[in-house]
């Protein structure tokens, strides 16, 4: 079944254009596009029936070294060529030099064309052992922004996927790997804003979006997946990649587990890369179970292999 | 031991063993052991194994099956009664104190009674029809009664009858050999329209919406390395006959060796864990298996170590598929190109 597009559905290769010819020539090197953009552009195929929904355009600027000189750049570029600070509950405007590093708004800005959509600047963690959130304060003419870092976002830096458009995007693979990672079970934090008029668990929508991912991938490449998994976890975090490996499989079957979680998922992925094709709960759980036969169990045993 | 009507399967020495094979609930056991215990009564040194093949219940129900029924009969019975299971071809719960070297002789009874039952059921002499029909395809030379026994695994008396009920169609050697004399059409139609039941098709569909495309199939497969499963339907005939007239193979039928009990079908997980088995005809397989169930599959295995149905199963599918123009061309080329005139 195929869905009928709507106003919010967005074309992964326009939005990218949009998005690198906005970027300065010399940080454009720095970019690596990731989540549904990035995951959109090189799963659906560029047709008026296939598009996504997403709100968000998350930009990763690394190596973190450079990160704050090229998210300062880029910022100022931005608001020159028009684009707008986009405001929220919780900042309606950039921070200023007395806002503690922890409390500075995203950068976040809307693309003059006027769309709802937004890019939002982050950058990969300092070490391997440094999961926690953490900020890195851009100061820029137009005011001070904080530049977010977290979990397993080194992992969407590995070996990124060059575009004719000068950034990078994200592997898919590595991005289904992160959020595996950042979920170890099914936490009952809830997103902060709405998808498609329900607020669900920020897991369910992660772990769902492993689930779209891993639907949309062909049979040819899911099958690196395990390959490629290892070697990314044992390049970024050499010391608990086989720990790593082991738990991987945890949160997504929790999930798979529980038909409220599912459905969550589910509604997640139908507001999201699954937007032109959306899948029952039925499909979804059958997806479950290819993902934890072909990638998760040969992950798992990897992992516990002495 | 004083004479009773109960004749068991086997008896070594002073054990006798009953196999039981495939019946629905409890009641058939306590028949089964009412029988038994009658023999027991009559001979206080005997001891008697009842073996259960592919039993719908579970062991842990057949145990407690068992220790009711112990309850009622007589002292001194009950202890000298023993049951186990087979299920496809793994023999469980057998009595360490009945001794070592039970298992070879459990097994081959149990497959002589599914074997016995597939005679029951009519279906015997199909499987001399299709060991006949791949020597002729194949254009091999006529073939011998004794080895149609081995690859069938049949006993005399179920191949002789079969060869008398093709008589029409078979041409006797004076060394006792058989071998058709053309295509038997109409036997073959009989058995093309009975063979989901006698092959025992299981039909398994994509539940994701994204049905894994065949080609990933057949590698997963390859990967598996496994000789008692080889690929039939459109692609096995096309290894058969490159030239057949078809294009896109919508479906993997498989030909899965099963001689003795359950054949084993969790190879469809392994080549798609989204796979289900469906029983509804109309919805789309994508993975058809059917058992093979004489004691030679006739599988061939290729340089590249694919294993690949006899051309018999490969025309079974067809037909199943309702590919009857590609039958036919199947019968007729194959047949020509090894010097056969259909």
């Amino acid at each position: 079944m195929s869905a009928v597009p709507t106003e919010d559905w967005v074309s992964p290769q326009r939005v990218l254009e949009e998005v690198a010819s906005a970027i300065p020539e010399a940080s454009r090197k720095n970019v690596v596009v990731i989540g549904s953009l990035a995951a959109g552009y090189q799963l659906l195929p560029e047709k008026p029936t296939m598009g996504l929904r997403t709100k968000d355009v998350d930009c990763m600027l690394s190596p973190r070294v450079e990160a704050v000189a090229a998210g300062r750049a880029w910022t100022e570029e931005l608001f020159k060529a028009g684009w707008k600070f986009r405001p929220d509950e919780k900042w309606s405007a950039p921070g200023a030099a007395g806002t503690p590093d922890d409390a500075l708004p995203a950068v976040r800005m809307n693309p003059p064309s006027g769309h709802a959509w937004f890019v939002e600047l982050l950058t990969v963690p300092e070490s391997p052992s440094d999961r926690g959130r953490r900020w890195m304060r851009v100061a820029t003419s137009h005011g001070h922004f904080g530049l977010p870092s977290f979990g397993f976002l080194s992992l969407a830096n590995y070996r990124p996927v060059d575009t004719a458009m000068g950034v990078r995007l994200a592997r898919v693979e590595m991005m289904a790997l992160a959020n595996l990672l950042e979920h170890p079970s099914v936490g009952d934090a809830k997103m902060s804003g709405e998808i498609g008029g329900k607020r669900i668990k920020r897991s369910n929508k992660d772990l769902g979006r492993v689930l779209a991912l891993f639907h949309l991938s062909d049979d040819d490449a899911i099958e690196r997946w395990p390959e490629l998994w290892q070697e990314a976890l044992d390049t970024c975090f050499p010391d608990d990649a086989r720990a790593l490996g082991a738990s991987v499989g945890s949160g997504i079957r929790a999930l798979l587990e529980n038909a409220d979680d599912v459905m969550e998922a589910r509604h997640s992925c139908e507001y999201g890369l699954l937007a032109s094709k959306p899948l029952t709960t039925e499909q979804l759980r059958g997806v479950g179970r290819r993902l934890l036969a072909d990638v998760i169990g040969p992950m798992e045993r990897w992992g516990k292999a002495v | 031991m004083r004479q009773t009507e109960f004749q068991p399967d086997a008896r070594v020495g002073n054990l006798i063993v009953e196999v039981k094979r495939g019946e629905q609930a409890a009641g058939w056991m306590r028949g089964a052991v009412m029988q038994i215990a009658s023999a027991l009564a009559a001979d206080p040194d005997l001891r008697a194994l009842l073996v259960l093949a592919e039993p719908k219940m579970t062991d842990a129900r057949l145990a407690q099956e068992l220790d009711e029924m112990r309850e009622v009969l007589r002292p001194g019975i009950g202890s000298r009664l023993f049951v186990a299971s087979v299920r496809g071809g793994i023999v469980s719960r057998l009595p360490k104190e009945l001794g070592g070297g039970l298992e070879e002789l459990v097994l081959n009874l149990a497959a002589r009674e599914a074997r016995l039952q597939g005679a029951k059921r009519g279906t015997a002499w199909f499987s001399v029809l299709e060991v006949l029909v791949h020597h002729w395809l194949n254009g091999s030379p006529p073939t011998s009664i004794a080895a149609l026994m081995s690859t069938t695994g049949l006993s005399y008396p179920s191949v002789a009858a079969a060869i008398e009920r093709l008589r029409h169609v078979v041409r006797r050697g004076s060394d006792r050999s058989v071998e058709l004399l053309r295509f038997p059409r109409e036997e073959w139609e009989q058995l093309a329209s009975a063979s989901e039941s006698v092959r025992e098709t299981m039909r398994f569909a994509d539940r994701t919406g994204k049905p894994r495309a065949i080609e990933a199939l057949v590698r997963r497969l390859a990967a598996l390395n496994r000789s008692d499963i080889a690929i039939g339907g459109i692609l096995g005939a096309t290894h058969h006959l490159p030239n057949l007239d078809i294009v896109g193979t919508p479906r993997l039928d498989l030909s899965v060796h099963a001689p003795h009990g359950t054949p084993d079908i969790s190879i469809v997980s392994q080549l798609d864990a989204a796979l289900e088995r469906t029983s509804l005809r109309e919805e789309p397989a994508v993975v058809v298996l059917h058992v093979v169930r004489r004691l030679d599959p006739l599988f061939g295995r290729d340089v590249g170590g694919s294993v690949w149905a006899d051309p018999t199963e490969c025309l079974l599918d067809l037909q199943e598929a309702k590919l009857e123009a590609q039958s036919q061309q199947f019968i007729r080329e194959l047949a020509a190109r090894n010097g056969r005139r259909p």
